[in-house]
C-alpha cells in the first residue's frame, strides 16, 4: 500500500518535475532520465519517454538534434513558451497545496 | 551502428528491440534511439557501465507500457448532469396532461402530453410505446367492434332490419367512448407515475 502511494504520487508530478529540469536548460533524454532516476522520481528511463511525448504533444517541450562536441547527435528537449505557463501555473498551486496537505495529515498541531 | 559498435551495445539494443513489442511506436523509436545516442560512441567498458545503470530492457519497456498504459485510462470524470426531461415537475408534468390534458384541450392537451413523454429520458421505450398506443387502440378496437356487431341484427317480416339488442350500435359505441377513454387516459397517466418512481431527477 505504501508503493503504491509513492507511485501515485510521482505518477502526479513527473510531467512538473521534467519540465522544472527543462526550464533551467535544454536537456538530454539520458541527462533528464538520470537526474529524474537519482531523486527517485521514475524507475527508469523507459517511464521518462512516454512522459516526454506526452508533454510534446500537449506542446509543452519540443525535440531538437544538436551534435555534441565529441559525442553523437543528441535529441535535446526544451521547454516551450506554453510549457512555461505550465510549469508557472503548477508552482503557483503546488506550495500552497502542499502546505495544505501537510497541515491536514501532520495531525494534532499540539503535539508538534 | 558500426563496425566499431561493441557487442555488448549491440545485444543490449538488440535485446531492447524485442522487449519493446507492444510499446507505442513513437514511444519505442524515442527509448530506441534515446539509450542508442547514448552507448554510441563508448568503448566497452565504459558501455556496459552505461548499460548497467539503464538495468534490464525488458524492465524499461515494462515502465514504458505502464506510463503509455496509465495515461491511455484517463480517470472517468463523470460529467454527466441532470437532465431536464427527466426531472420529477418535467414527469408528472407529462403524466399529467397524458392523464387529465384532454380534458383541458380536448385532444390537444393529450398529445402535447404524450410528447413530452417521449422527450423525457425517465420511462422506457416499451412504457411508452404503451402508454401512447393504449387509448388508440381501445378506440380503434371499440370502432372495429361497433362495424363488426353494430349491423348483426336480423331481418323483420316486412324487410326491415332490427338491431341486434345484445350487442351495442356505433351510437352506443361512441358513447361508451365518451366514459372509456377519459378513465384510459386517467389510468395510463397513473401507470406512467408508477412506472417512473424513483427513476426521476430533484
Amino acid at each position: 500500500m505504501t508503493a503504491d502511494v509513492g507511485a501515485q504520487l510521482r505518477k502526479g508530478v513527473v510531467e512538473y518535475c521534467v519540465l522544472g529540469l527543462l526550464s533551467r536548460e535544454p536537456m538530454y533524454g539520458w541527462q533528464l532520465a538520470e537526474t529524474l532516476t537519482s531523486h527517485g522520481v521514475i524507475a527508469s528511463i523507459g517511464t521518462l519517454y512516454p512522459v516526454l511525448g506526452r508533454l510534446r504533444e500537449k506542446g509543452f517541450v519540443v525535440s531538437y538534434d544538436e551534435a555534441s562536441a565529441a559525442g553523437p547527435v543528441r535529441k535535446y528537449y526544451r521547454l516551450t513558451p506554453a510549457g512555461t505557463d505550465h510549469l508557472d501555473a503548477f508552482r503557483t498551486q503546488w506550495t500552497p497545496f502542499q502546505r495544505t496537505v501537510r497541515e491536514l495529515i501532520e495531525g494534532d498541531p499540539a503535539h508538534d | 551502428m558500426t563496425e566499431q559498435t561493441p557487442q555488448v551495445v549491440r545485444s543490449y539494443l538488440a535485446q531492447l528491440d524485442t522487449s519493446l513489442a507492444g510499446v507505442p511506436r513513437d514511444v519505442a523509436r524515442d527509448i530506441r534511439s534515446g539509450i542508442a545516442e547514448e552507448l554510441m560512441g563508448l568503448d566497452a567498458v565504459t558501455a556496459s557501465a552505461r548499460i548497467e545503470e539503464l538495468g534490464d530492457p525488458a524492465f524499461i519497456a515494462a515502465e514504458a507500457r505502464a506510463a503509455g498504459g496509465a495515461q491511455a485510462a484517463p480517470a472517468i470524470v463523470d460529467t454527466a448532469r441532470p437532465s431536464l426531461t427527466s426531472s420529477r415537475g418535467f414527469v408528472i408534468t407529462a403524466a399529467l396532461l397524458i392523464a387529465i390534458g384532454g380534458f383541458i384541450v380536448p385532444l390537444v392537451g393529450w398529445v402535447v402530453g404524450i410528447v413530452l413523454m417521449w422527450m423525457s429520458e425517465a420511462w422506457r421505450r416499451w412504457e411508452k410505446w404503451v402508454a401512447t398506443l393504449a387509448v388508440p387502440s381501445i378506440l380503434g378496437v371499440s370502432f372495429l367492434l361497433s362495424l363488426i356487431f353494430g349491423f348483426t341484427g336480423s331481418e323483420s317480416a316486412d324487410g326491415s332490419e332490427t338491431l341486434n339488442p345484445l350487442v351495442s350500435t356505433p351510437l352506443v359505441s361512441w358513447h361508451s367512448m365518451v366514459l372509456v377513454l377519459p378513465l384510459a387516459s386517467v389510468v395510463i397517466g397513473i401507470w406512467l407515475l408508477w412506472r417512473v418512481k424513483g427513476r426521476t431527477t430533484a
